[in-house]
């Protein structure tokens, strides 16, 4: 090969060489779960309780910065880029759980968010059904809510490599334990943990 | 007038070394850059060139950083004395930074450039005071395909535009050594793409003033662009588009006869751009080589 043409061949094997490297960032596994499933449990107070459903559709899981978790709506979605990002339907009853990976930008979070909202499923946000004390029972809430979960301690999340797992859990035995409108014992039984 | 004395003294004096320095050819001593040079019958021009510039798009926790080098190799000749003819094919390396602290590194071949420049009023064959011109270009859709990632999309940080970007613009230069200006506006006009998108219509403008009083010299310029908004998908992005303004300085200096180094460092000024665009610093190096 001539001298000319080994410059072409040189020239032409640096303008159509071409790669793309991708370090990945901060991220964050979210799981949100029920307690296991049982056939039927006891309330506190002693009644028997056989749960068909328990379904909560949930339109997103958010990660919250610690300046802005106690304002009401969405205002810091920290999984924005996130694809996959909802709507789900869960079952509590049936032992269903969400795995969701977050993408959050470097900050300070206080609080797990869920959107619940069943406006994507043409269905109501949460609905419970069974049997209780031996009665049928069923309860729903059709408008959209938030359960905003505060975390044990605030996420402090600077680096590439942070990578905290973080596992939601409603617990819908103890649903019965509580007072109040769904959307508000929803909120009084979910935990969440972070490691 | 002593210069063009001068230089007329040369070409009489031995016409083969005069046509062999360009300068003495085009009879001026102003320091140019491919693109805005005195032509000649044959004159062929290499560069070189690299740049850095910096970019954020997006508001808050969905702003993405690219910070962008490219080195730019081009050749130009002039067929006559009124038609110049150039090609420019650049490869890029970029590094986005996603806002989660996710990063990307790309590297492969930007959009070539094809343009034809065409003499339209010279005062005079030797020495031009005055020069006006007209600009036809292509830019082709050379551009490497970065895959988009399938949660971070970036189609608008792509190495290229993906479509075929005609260019129509007139360049005035008016050459008074030691002082020359260049003035030029152009507009691009992009066709559908191959990422569903066809970029808007963009208007460019620019200004330089350059004092060269020996082989070196200063340059002081206005930029200014404005673009028309995207078609995504046939609809208007509404964070597309928007104006922006750069000053820029810089110096040219020539190593021997044919030899032309140019640094240029520009700084955006006024910035009007949608959908949370802010450019950052660029910074600009060229080489030319007359052969």
């Amino acid at each position: 090969m001539s001298e000319r043409g080994r410059f072409l061949g040189a020239f032409l094997g640096v303008v159509a060489l071409h790669c793309v490297a991708y370090e990945p960032g901060i991220e964050a596994e979210v799981r949100v779960a029920g307690a296991p499933a049982t056939v039927a449990f006891y309330t506190g107070g002693g009644e028997r309780v056989e749960l068909e459903e328990a379904v909560l559709h949930i339109d997103g899981v958010e990660l919250r910065r610690c300046e802005t978790a106690w304002t009401l709506g969405s205002v810091a979605r920290a999984h924005e880029l996130e694809l996959g990002n909802g709507p789900w339907r869960l079952d509590l009853a049936g032992g269903g759980t969400i795995d969701e990976s977050l993408i959050p930008a470097p900050g300070r979070y206080c609080a797990l968010v869920v959107h619940v909202d069943g406006r994507a499923f043409g269905s109501v946000s949460a609905r419970l059904s069974g049997r209780m004390a031996g009665a049928t029972m069923n309860e729903s809430i059709a408008d959209p809510f938030d359960l905003v979960i505060v975390l044990p301690a605030p996420l402090e999340l600077d680096d590439p490599g942070d990578r905290p797992m973080l596992e939601l859990r409603i617990d819908q035995r103890k649903l019965f334990d509580h007072e109040g409108t769904l959307a508000e014992r929803l909120q009084r039984v979910a935990t969440v943990s972070a490691r | 007038m002593r210069t063009l004395a001068i230089v007329g003294l040369l070409l009489l004096a031995d016409a083969s070394a005069a046509e062999a320095c360009s300068t003495c050819t085009v009879g001026d001593p102003t320091i140019t850059v491919v693109g805005v040079g005195q032509p000649y019958r044959n004159r062929v021009r290499l560069s070189a060139g690299a740049r850095q510039r910096r970019e954020r798009v997006g508001l808050g926790t969905e702003r993405l950083e690219l910070l962008e080098h490219r080195f730019e190799l081009g050749v130009a000749w002039a067929a006559t004395e009124r038609w110049v003819l150039s090609a420019m094919l650049p490869l890029v390396q970029q590094r986005v930074r996603y806002p989660n602290l996710a990063e990307e590194r790309r590297f492969g071949l930007g959009d070539a450039e094809l343009r034809a420049r065409v003499v339209l009023y010279r005062d005079r064959t030797l020495a031009p005071r005055h020069l006006l011109s007209g600009i036809l270009g292509l830019e082709l859709p050379t551009g490497t395909r970065v895959p988009e990632r399938d949660d971070q999309v970036t189609y608008d940080l792509q190495t290229g535009s993906g479509s075929v970007d005609p260019i129509a613009g007139v360049l005035y230069s008016r050459f008074a050594a030691p002082h020359s200006v260049h003035a030029m506006a152009a507009v691009v006009v992009p066709t559908p793409g191959r990422y569903d998108v066809r970029g808007g219509t963009s208007g460019r403008a620019l200004v330089r003033y350059q004092w060269q009083p020996r082989s070196v010299g200063l340059e002081v310029g206005v930029d200014g662009r404005i673009d028309g908004m995207d078609r995504v998908d046939g609809a208007l992005d509404a964070d597309s588009g928007g104006a922006i303004l750069w000053l820029s300085a810089g110096g040219v200096a020539r190593a021997g006869d044919d030899l032309v180094f140019r640094v240029v460092v520009s700084v955006p000024v006024v910035q009007s751009l949608r959908g949370g665009h802010r450019e950052g610093v660029a910074l600009l190096g060229t080489v030319v080589l007359d052969v």
